[in-house]
Formats: structure tokens, C-alpha cells, sequence
């Protein structure tokens, strides 16, 4: 999650240090698991340059991750964007296919009727 | 394969150690230069201020007296030879320390043994030059120390920068055990004249010269005792520029500390790129 906020202020000099950090890690830890970028409160104008810089840095840590804006800001006039970006968002995420996830079988030692459902 | 190039990095208060430990970082983060990071750094904690600081287009603080730490910066050169860079980062004073003291400690003791890549960082503008028959005729030598006979004693004399200098590396190899009856091949030795930018020189100065006519018997010592092999004399302007402790740079925020700094080399050309000596020094090639 990138702040456009953070990256569009004063310290923006410093938020733009702690992302690269932050991807840096990742990306080390990441090995072929699929990255998305989330670019948010992106009514926000980050300085062209801060966000040149961070794009890059990106580009050439996370060469393979795909990248999405978001904010919550203006609805009422860019509804329908605003939303399909979330509902693209959430279903990315849910999607295990995608993700390459295999579907854990439950099996809970549990008297419980809701940790029981599904088994 | 993977080396482990351990380096001992000496350099004095306020000899910009610290700066250059940062944007070294940040180059070996870009990706773009003779070195760079194989993966993420183990931890990047010892320069996460001095990394914050400019990248607010701040100066850093003052490293702490006591501090002393090191981190292992996994990189690899242009031929994807595999370098585990040992950079430290300790209080500037320790190593003033060492010479005036004439005392070493075990720690610093054990890295002068373990460490066969050496650089020097000398901050020229911080260092006081004597005087001499054309700074100072005779007539005022004369008259000066007339009145230096009526000050207390123990105020007569003080070590000059360079007699200082020269103590620090006789002592250092001292501790290593190292004989100088040969010329040195090892440990190989970098020189960095740092803040280059504050020095009134012009575009293509070489380093080198600038030593020798500044500090000319601490330029003659290293030239006597070291291989030219093993002795590389660059400029270096971490920051390209002086920055403030308390004003932000609206141009390094901007921009970003990774696009200033530069090396000038031992023929006087000058390179952003500030992995490129201490490249050359971990594979033992000159520049």
C-alpha cells in the first residue's frame, strides 16, 4: 500500500525512502509470489519526480507486480471508477486460482458449529 | 562464488563518514553503478537516520562517540562476481583517538588485523597546515617565539594534522604487525579527499596533487611505503553540495540524495558513480 498522501506532502522525501525500503524487503522475500501495488488516496497529486523516482524503484525490485490506484475521495463524480477498482481489487485477492493457492481441507477437532461448518 | 571484503573505514570527526556510508547505500540500492545490492541488506539500521536525514535534504547528526557497529551489504559487480561488503560506522573520534592517545582498542585492534581493504576518509578543509619559510618569513618566527617563551609550556606544542596522520597509519600497521621494509601490497589502500566540493579547486584537479601539495610529508610517507598498485588517491563529495542540519534541500527532495555526490578520480575526471573505487578496490584493480 503506498500513500499518495505520505508521497504528495511535505515529508514526502522521507515517506519515498521508507517505500523503497520497504520494497526492497519484499522483494526479497516475495521469491515467485505475485505482488500487487496499491496506490492509495490517489486523489492525492504526488510531485511527478517523487513518483518517478518510486515507479522505478519498483519497476526494478518488483519487475513482476501489477499496479492499481484507489481512493475514496470524489465517488459521488467518479463512482462507477472508484468502485470497479475496489471490486477488481477484492476479487484479485480472492481469487486462489490466481494466486496459485491450493484449498485447505478443514479438518477442526472442534464441538463448535462454526468452526465445524464445511467440514 | 561469494568474497567477503571486510573494509576498515578510518576517518576522524567530522571527516564525513557517515554521509558517504548512506549514499553509498542508496547507490548500491539504485542498481546503476560498478556495484549493487544482490538482495535486500540484513539491516539497514546504523545509517536509517543518516538515510532519513537526506532524504528530507537534511545533514545527518553527529555519529555518537561510543557508537560502533557494522553492517554486511551483500553486492555484486558488473561480472556478477558475488561481494559481501563489511562497511562500518563508529564515532569519528575513536580514530583521533588512536593517534593522540597512542591507544587502541581490542575491537579496533581486531578489525586493523582482520581487514585487508583500507580507506581513508581526510577532510582537507578540517586539516591545519604549518606554516613554512613562505607563509611565515623569519622576522615574524623570530618575534613569535619571543612571546611563545612567555606562554605556559604546555601550550609550546602541538602535533601538526599531517604528524598526526602519519602516527595513525604507522600505529595501525604497528598493530598489524606489518612490516614496512618492503613496499606495501597489502592491505590496499584507498584515499578519499572528502567534501571535495568545499575545496577551491577546479574541474579536472588531481586528487593526488592536491594531497601532495597540502599534506606533502603525510603524501610522501604513503608514497614511500605503499605499492603503487595498492594506493589509489580519489576526491569525494558525498552530498555534492553542503546541506544543513535544519533547513530541507527542496532540490534533494525532490530529486533524491542518489542524484548527487561524485568521485573525482586519481586523472581528475569525476563519476557519479560512487560504488566505482570501492568496486575496484574489492577486486584490486586500479582505477
Amino acid at each position: 500500500m503506498v500513500d499518495s498522501e505520505a508521497l504528495s506532502g511535505e515529508e514526502r522525501g522521507q515517506s519515498l525512502l521508507s517505500y523503497k525500503l520497504l520494497a526492497d524487503r519484499l522483494a526479497a522475500e516475495a521469491f515467485d509470489r505475485p505482488v500487487r501495488i496499491i496506490w492509495s488516496k490517489s486523489d492525492f497529486e504526488i510531485p511527478e519526480g517523487t513518483k518517478e523516482r518510486l515507479k522505478e524503484h519498483l519497476a526494478r525490485n518488483l519487475p513482476n507486480a501489477s499496479q492499481i490506484s484507489v481512493s475514496v475521495v470524489g465517488s459521488h463524480e467518479n463512482g462507477g471508477k472508484a468502485r470497479a477498482h475496489f471490486a477488481e481489487l477484492l476479487s484479485w485477492l480472492l481469487e486462489p486460482a490466481l494466486m496459485e493457492l491450493p484449498c485447505a481441507k478443514s479438518n477442526p477437532h472442534s464441538e463448535d458449529f462454526f468452526l465445524g461448518f464445511g467440514s | 562464488m561469494t568474497e567477503n571484503i571486510n573494509t576498515l573505514l578510518i576517518g576522524g570527526f567530522s571527516s564525513g563518514k557517515t554521509h558517504f556510508g548512506a549514499q553509498l547505500l542508496a547507490r548500491l540500492q539504485k542498481k546503476s553503478g560498478e556495484l549493487e545490492l544482490r538482495e535486500a541488506a540484513p539491516s539497514v539500521a546504523l545509517f536509517e537516520e543518516a538515510l532519513t536525514r537526506l532524504a528530507a535534504g537534511m545533514s545527518s547528526e553527529h555519529t555518537a562517540r561510543q557508537m560502533f557497529g557494522d553492517i554486511k551489504i551483500p553486492t555484486a559487480d558488473r561480472s556478477g562476481r558475488g561481494i559481501d561488503l563489511i562497511w562500518p560506522e563508529y564515532g569519528g573520534e575513536q580514530v583521533d583517538d588512536i593517534a593522540s592517545k597512542r591507544l587502541i582498542s581490542p575491537r579496533w585492534r581486531k578489525r586493523t588485523r582482520e581487514c585487508d581493504h583500507w580507506v581513508l576518509l581526510i577532510r582537507l578543509l578540517h586539516i591545519k597546515t604549518e606554516d613554512d619559510l613562505v607563509s611565515r618569513p623569519l622576522d615574524k618566527l623570530y618575534t613569535e617565539r619571543r612571546q611563545a617563551d612567555n606562554r605556559p609550556k604546555e601550550n609550546a606544542f602541538n602535533w601538526s594534522s599531517q604528524a598526526l596522520l602519519l602516527e595513525l597509519m604507522q600505529l595501525l600497521l604497528y598493530v598489524r604487525e606489518q612490516s614496512t621494509c618492503r613496499r606495501l601490497y597489502r592491505p590496499k589502500l584507498l584515499v578519499l579527499l572528502s567534501c571535495w566540493d568545499e575545496m577551491p579547486v577546479t574541474k579536472m584537479t588531481i586528487p593526488g596533487s592536491v594531497l601532495a601539495s597540502e599534506l606533502p610529508m603525510f603524501y610522501s610517507y604513503l608514497r614511500a611505503n605503499w605499492d603503487e598498485d595498492a594506493l589509489t588517491i580519489c576526491g569525494l563529495s558525498s552530498l555534492s553540495r553542503n546541506l544543513k542540519p535544519d533547513v530541507p534541500d527542496p532540490e534533494y527532495v525532490d530529486r533524491g540524495p542518489e542524484a548527487f555526490g561524485y568521485i573525482v578520480l586519481p586523472d581528475g575526471t569525476e563519476t557519479s558513480d560512487l560504488t566505482l573505487p570501492i568496486a575496484r578496490l574489492a577486486v584490486g584493480s586500479k582505477l
